[in-house]
């Protein structure tokens, strides 16, 4: 044996030296996906357990769960639970599957980023893709994600853009997130979001840093600037993703931070309320259907998503939430429904045309441990 | 010592060997107890010889699975990856002097990637100077490589003619130097595991004869006793035939299914990881003529048609996409085909499957492509559809990749686990096997007495 053994390091040195490597892996399932890997998923059809974000499907008597269940006789229990990634991770997930336990949900619907952190940890289960022959309608950008290329552990429920919204009846045109930090007709009647990546992620791009190849310096300045914003009593609260609406609706905040599918829900019974991607760009997201690790009910939870990832049903969801859908074909379908439905078909916050995507940074470059370390100081700052 | 002094010497042992053996064998109690001491020693013996050869193939079928199975695997990788990084780097052309974002996201993840999968062979590669040597030059011109990329992409930033021509000479140094060198480590590979499952697999007849030999001879004595003492039965004695016996059993058993893991590893998971590779490989070609073309001239070249060819023979159709869920024959030629044709389980078929559909996709914007006159107009087909319907391909490929890796490894490990605490166990039994028919063999004697 010659002292030639190099390792990763060592290529990554080389490799950065020419600018080609960012600091982190973007093969953060690699680990898990060498090592023998037996799956324990149940073959249940008769019942299933779903954990979603609230407001996150069309509901009553002909929405996507009743319609699911009598079609295929599954006894669906759909709960909207899920407020918070840390929260679910630490309350629901981990306490289970970090001892070997089943967590009792077949489905829970993370945001991409937690999605990772699980495939990485070996928590969930490969999807039955025998079971899911629509799985071929997912749209490529979301099939090429790098924690899980080829989507075999996730199967993204909707995406959706972080920009800025503003009451047009209380103030002038809010174009930019670096307008939003700083113009003092503003001051103290700003919000951001307590989700950590949306709110570093914008102020990130206010700085000329890419929220897509973050490094903990570069999110480390971020959040000074929201620390000193904050303390200058610009920024008036980092608000939940049912706190900025109710904050938004009340006038208690003149502009904001904003989830692109809430506004486009809001407009329609509040038109002075507008939501602009900003001039220095927006950040992207996508939440995900993944199978933790002992799931009883794997045939019903196929024919779910199966049943979700049939355009003409994705569309139903599409035109009640707004949302940007991962579903290929859903955009012809609300076209060809006509009347408000082909509306959307039309809305670039639905279907963003490529003019748009170029302006969206989904973030990504911090590692476990870097984030752990933001994620500290920005619930410092959130709890104020 | 004199010659004739020598000479005087052998009858004297001769006699002496001869009186020794008429003694262990004059009564009863003498036979039991040289009998007893010769089973001892040869279960001993038996037993260590068994644990050593388990021992022996234990060893290396763990270095198949933790040295020569994942190499292969990441050579194989490594060569696809290469294609992609190509692929990457010159669709990131495209788009004129203002770069994509994400395609240049593809190409720097196609590096990263690059990156890591030296990493994982060079912490593989065991202790094989060669494949070391081998994987350190792939680095020193996977770097090489880079840089020329990287001098290209600045060419183009500051609108350079040479920029093109930079690329080209990129592409040149990848299929010229990078490559070979990268196709000599896969063989190398292919060479070690090659190695390492004939010795996972060889001397089972060793093993299997010893703890046979081992049952054999308790059992004979069991019999002889029987016989010899009016069928009293000896309790000890059945106790050291039922620990052989279970020994016996465990050995053959995890023996044969030692066996099939590998034969089917070998046979099933390793054939497809390779197949795929040259499938991608060949898809990579395709996209890099025709990216290098349209950016060239605006034109796809004629060369385009063979390499489409090359991949799958004629266009997919549903029916195809169905048989090959069902894993059933799809019945044409090419790359892709006969790696879509290979046996899989229910959730790799339905990978195989996705994987031909986005192929379709692929294949229909190319042939929008050749119809296209307008250079602008093919060049905006393919940096968006083409491209986006080529990653959709390259993506799936990369999942069904995965799918057959897993395979491939999972039987390499389930081979692995086979032999957990068998050569030990075998050995223990051995000793605990002699220390009862000492026993038994004594109790005998005490009782004959």
């Amino acid at each position: 044996m010659t002292g030639r053994t190099m390792h990763r390091r060592d290529v990554l040195r080389s490799l950065a030296a020419l600018g080609l490597v960012a600091a982190t892996p973007p093969l953060a399932g690699c680990a898990r996906s060498r090592s023998a890997f037996r799956s324990t998923l149940g073959t249940g059809a008769d019942r299933l357990r779903i954990l979603n974000w609230t407001a996150y499907i069309d509901d009553g008597a002909d929405g996507t769960v009743a319609r699911f269940s009598a079609e295929q006789g599954v006894d669906v229990e759909y709960v909207e639970e899920f407020d918070d990634n840390n929260a679910v991770y630490d309350g629901v997930l981990a306490p289970s599957l970090d001892s070997g336990d089943a967590t009792g949900w077949d489905i829970v619907c993370p945001t991409f980023w937690l999605a990772a952190r699980l495939v990485d940890q070996g928590w969930l289960e490969p999807l039955p893709l025998d079971l899911i022959p629509n799985h071929v309608n997912l749209d490529v950008p979301f099939l090429r994600q790098p924690f899980d290329r080829g989507a075999r552990f996730n199967l993204p429920w909707q995406a959706g853009i972080t920009g800025i919204a503003y009451n047009s009846d209380l103030v002038t045109p809010v174009a930019s997130i670096t307008d939003l930090l700083t113009r003092d007709d503003l001051r103290g009647r700003v919000a951001f979001f307590s989700e950590m990546r949306d709110s570093l992620g914008l102020a990130m791009l206010a700085g000329g840093a890419d929220p897509s190849a973050a490094t903990l310096d570069t999110a480390g300045a971020a959040l000074d600037r929201l620390v000193e914003r904050r303390a200058a009593g610009h920024i008036a609260a980092f608000a939940d993703n049912t706190g900025y609406l109710d904050g938004l609706r009340s006038g208690e905040y003149a502009a904001c931070v904003a989830w692109s599918g809430d506004l486009v829900q809001l407009r329609a019974e509040r038109p002075e309320f507008e939501f602009v991607i900003p001039e220095e760009g927006g950040m992207q997201w996508f939440d995900t259907m993944v199978v933790p690790r002992g799931a009883e009910h794997g045939r019903a939870l196929a024919a779910w998503m199966n049943f979700v990832y049939d355009p003409a049903n994705a569309a139903r969801i599409t035109a009640s939430v707004q949302y940007i859908s991962p579903v290929v074909g859903v955009r012809d379908v609300l076209a060809g429904l006509g009347g408000e439905s082909a509306q959307l078909a039309d809305n670039p916050l639905i279907f963003p045309d490529d003019a748009t995507r170029r302006r969206l940074f989904t973030w990504h470059g911090t590692t476990t441990d870097e984030d752990d370390e933001l994620a500290a100081s920005f619930e410092a700052l959130v709890a104020g | 010592m004199t010659a004739a002094g020598a000479r005087d010497v052998g009858p004297v042992i001769h006699s002496t060997n001869v009186g020794a053996i008429r003694r262990a064998f004059a009564d009863t109690p003498a036979q039991l107890r040289t009998i007893s001491l010769a089973l001892t020693v040869a279960l001993v013996v038996l037993g260590s010889l068994a644990a050593w050869t388990i021992r022996d193939r234990a060893d290396a079928t763990a270095r198949v699975r933790d040295e020569s199975g994942p190499l292969l695997v990441s050579t194989q990788e490594l060569t696809s990856s290469l294609a992609e990084s190509d692929a990457a780097a010159t669709s990131a052309f495209l788009s004129g002097q203002l770069e994509d974002r994400d395609q240049r996201r593809s190409y720097d993840d196609t590096i990263a990637r690059i990156a890591v999968l030296l990493e994982q062979s060079a912490r593989t590669g065991g202790a094989d100077e060669t494949t070391h040597d081998l994987i350190a030059d792939v680095q020193a011109r996977t770097v090489v490589y880079a840089a020329t990329i990287e001098r290209a992409r600045a060419l183009r930033e500051l609108g350079e003619p040479a920029a093109l021509e930079t690329l080209q000479s990129a592409s040149a140094f990848r299929t010229e130097r990078l490559v070979p060198t990268v196709d000599a480590l896969a063989e190398r590979a292919r060479d070690r595991l090659d190695e390492d499952i004939g010795r996972a697999t060889g001397g089972s007849e060793l093993a299997s004869a010893a703890v046979v030999a081992m049952l054999a001879s308790v059992i004979a004595a069991s019999v002889w006793m029987a016989r010899r003492f009016r069928r009293i039965v000896n309790l000890p004695l059945v106790a050291a035939t039922l620990l052989v016996l279970a020994i016996s059993v465990w050995t053959l058993t995890a023996t044969a299914r030692q066996q099939s893991d590998l034969d089917s590893a070998r046979s099933v998971g390793l054939p497809a990881v390779v197949a795929l590779a040259d499938a991608r490989g060949a898809a990579y070609r395709l996209q890099t003529v025709v990216t290098t073309g349209l950016t060239a001239d605006g034109t796809v070249s004629d060369d385009v048609g063979a390499l489409r060819a090359a991949v799958s023979e004629r266009s997919v159709t549903d029916g195809d996409i169905l048989r090959a869920r069902a894993g059933e024959r799809v019945g044409f030629g090419g790359v892709l085909v006969s790696l879509v044709e290979r046996p899989r389980d229910a959730v790799g078929r339905a990978l195989a499957a996705e994987t031909l559909e986005r192929w379709r996709r692929y294949d229909t914007a190319l042939e929008s492509l050749r119809t296209t006159s307008d250079p602008q107009a093919a060049i905006a087909l393919l940096s968006s559809d083409g491209n986006e319907a080529f990653t959709g391909f390259n993506v799936t490929i990369d999942a069904l990749l995965a799918a057959d890796r897993d395979v491939f490894l999972n039987d390499v490990a389930r081979g692995a686990d086979r032999f957990d605490h068998l050569a030990l166990a075998t050995l223990l039994a051995s000793v605990v096997a002699a220390m009862a028919v000492l026993a038994g063999f004594a109790q005998r004697a005490r009782e004959y007495r």
